[in-house]
């Protein structure tokens, strides 16, 4: 669904993306780990098109995807701060994605939207909210209501919990990864804490200055069919480099 | 509670003093000319007021400010929104450049503004013989006029939205794109409602500059009575003629628009002021 080659990105001197290679099934749940400035968030920029790398091909469900806007690529981008219009209500927000679209849907259609969206992130009754209005956690859960309306089949979350105390935080990844079963969605998320991805990703990506340097199964699912068929050979199972101490830590 | 900053906060007696001594300034360089400006303005009565207003040359030169003022605001807007889209939301060569230009005008005389554009295509300016040719007419016209305010007026529009879309940043933006919106929807739908006070603001100060602009116009306009002469350079032609009075209340317009701008101004800050009260009030409601 998510086939990435040899993607390279140079700014200046550095090289964020180091001839990186992954790829991520039809229905995957894959988390992305590494040290902070490791290319995590310059790799999901890329993949939604709000950035170009230099060298390298990407493919989204088969089709090459460098040249398609950030708006045709069939996926969901949740962003680290959220990103929510300010100036919007909830149900703005959410129905923002279906406002834009052209044919604009019918009124009725966006309005049943919302409120299944709402109901899908635990948030019902809340529409008429503006985001100043909410809780760190309820912001969390209108950007994911937001991306999931306009049905992507592809999504991209980058460190979605960071900002959360643990409490809320442990609540919201048990939805996530009921949503991302409910829905069928691809679903590729970057987050520092490497328990977390243990406990919800299928597998684990560990990046490193640019580089994939390892990945492991994780328990999000019985390590099944789909995993094992697409983790390569090639690669040791779990980090061998420096990166590893700050796994085990 | 301990005290950060010992002094300040104290000794009533020098805080009334400097309070007063802030108002009464402001009171003395403010209020009082304006006061000075309606009094005389109507000393000689509200017929005279009328006649002086409604005057062939001062219609003249209303009229004459409106259009230039009505070019330059729409021109400037564009350019401002388009200038400070340039500089907050792409890296490129030239961009500190492009910045620094922008604020030029604020640190270029008035007289200087005016006489680049008489040097350039008067009669005995770069491009002068290639006018005369044509038979098109700059300095000493409406497009010298134009040309002379939309220089001074420049920074005011991309002046307000720069340190406030640089402060915005660019993540509702892209979070509109990876939605959908085109580039124009992204825009009239994200960008704009995030900067509409502020761009309000830009364009009120542009507004009230280009109708008052006095010196850089003054060296291109060439003063053709009921021709050439704006507001300011109407006044300026009356007060020359010792018609005191008339002087006044063709002043009294400019002093109108001012005074429209400040209250215009003051009630958008109340509103922003508001909105953040809103937004604080709502955050502590959630927090309890
Ligand atoms: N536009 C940019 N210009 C220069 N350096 C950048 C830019 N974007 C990212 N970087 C650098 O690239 C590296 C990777 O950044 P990022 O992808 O944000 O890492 P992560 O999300 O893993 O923390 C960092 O060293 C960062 O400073
Ligand atoms: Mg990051």
């Amino acid at each position: 669904m998510i086939r990435v080659q040899g993607l390279s990105k140079q700014v200046g001197a550095t090289r964020i993306l180091d001839e990186l290679s992954l790829h991520v099934a039809e229905g995957g749940f894959v988390a992305l780990l590494g040290p902070s400035g490791s290319g995590k968030t310059t790799l999901l920029r890329v993949i939604a098109g709000l950035e170009h790398a230099d060298a390298g091909t990407l493919h989204l469900a088969g089709r090459p995807a460098r040249d398609l806007p950030p708006g045709g690529r069939g996926l969901g981008f949740v962003f680290q701060g959220y990103a929510l219009f300010e100036h919007m209500t909830v149900a703005r927000n959410i129905a923002f994605g279906l406002h834009v679209r052209r044919p604009r849907p019918p009124r009725r259609e966006i309005a049943d939207t919302v409120e299944r969206m709402l109901a899908l992130v635990r948030l019902p009754g809340l529409g008429d909210r503006l985001p100043s209005q909410l809780s760190g956690g309820q912001r969390q859960r209108v950007a994911l209501a937001r991306t999931l309306a306009v049905e992507p089949r592809i999504l991209l979350l980058d460190e979605p919990f960071g900002a959360l105390d643990r409490q809320v935080r442990e609540e919201l990844r048990g939805e996530l990864r009921r949503i991302h079963d409910a829905l069928g969605t691809t679903t590729l998320f970057v987050t520092h804490d490497h328990e977390e991805a243990m406990a919800l990703a299928d597998r684990a990506l560990m990046l490193d200055r640019g580089r994939l340097v390892g990945e492991r199964a994780g328990q999000g699912r019985p390590a099944g069919a789909v995993v094992a068929a697409h983790a390569p050979q090639d690669r040791p199972a779990w980090p061998l480099s420096p990166a590893n101490r700050i796994l085990e830590a | 509670m301990p005290r950060s900053r010992p002094g300040l906060g104290e000794a009533p007696a020098w805080r009334g003093l400097l309070i007063g001594a802030a108002l009464l300034l402001a009171a003395w360089l403010l209020v009082l000319p304006l006061l000075v400006l309606f009094v005389e303005a109507f000393s000689g009565g509200v017929a005279a007021f009328t006649a002086a207003v409604t005057n062939p040359d001062a219609a003249a030169a209303i009229r004459l400010t409106l259009v230039v003022a009505a070019i330059v605001v729409p021109a400037n807007t564009v350019f401002g929104v388009a200038a400070a889209w340039c500089i907050t939301r792409f890296r490129f060569r030239g961009r500190r450049l492009l910045q620094v230009l922008v604020g030029l005008p604020f640190s270029v005389s008035p007289v200087v503004s005016g006489l680049v554009w008489v040097l350039m295509f008067g009669a005995q300016g770069w491009f002068g013989p290639l006018l005369s040719d044509t038979g098109l007419r700059i300095v000493f016209a409406l497009p010298g006029i134009v040309l002379a305010t939309l220089f001074v007026t420049l920074p005011f529009v991309a002046g307000q939205l720069i340190p406030l879309m640089g402060a915005q940043g660019v993540a509702e933006e892209e979070a509109a794109l990876v939605l959908g919106a085109t580039g124009p929807q992204m825009f009239l739908r994200v960008t704009l409602p995030k900067i509409r006070w502020g761009l309000l603001q830009g364009v009120l100060l542009c507004s009230a500059r280009s109708m008052g602009e006095f010196g850089a116009v003054s060296v291109v306009s060439g003063r053709i009575r009921g021709l050439t002469n704006t507001v300011p350079l109407h006044i300026e032609v009356l007060y020359q003629e010792y018609d005191i009075a008339a002087a006044f209340g063709v002043a009294t317009l400019l002093a109108g628009v001012a005074l429209l701008t400040i209250v215009l101004r003051a009630g958008l800050d109340l509103r922003g002021e508001a909105l953040r009260v809103r937004g604080s009030q709502a955050r502590l409601a959630v927090a309890a």
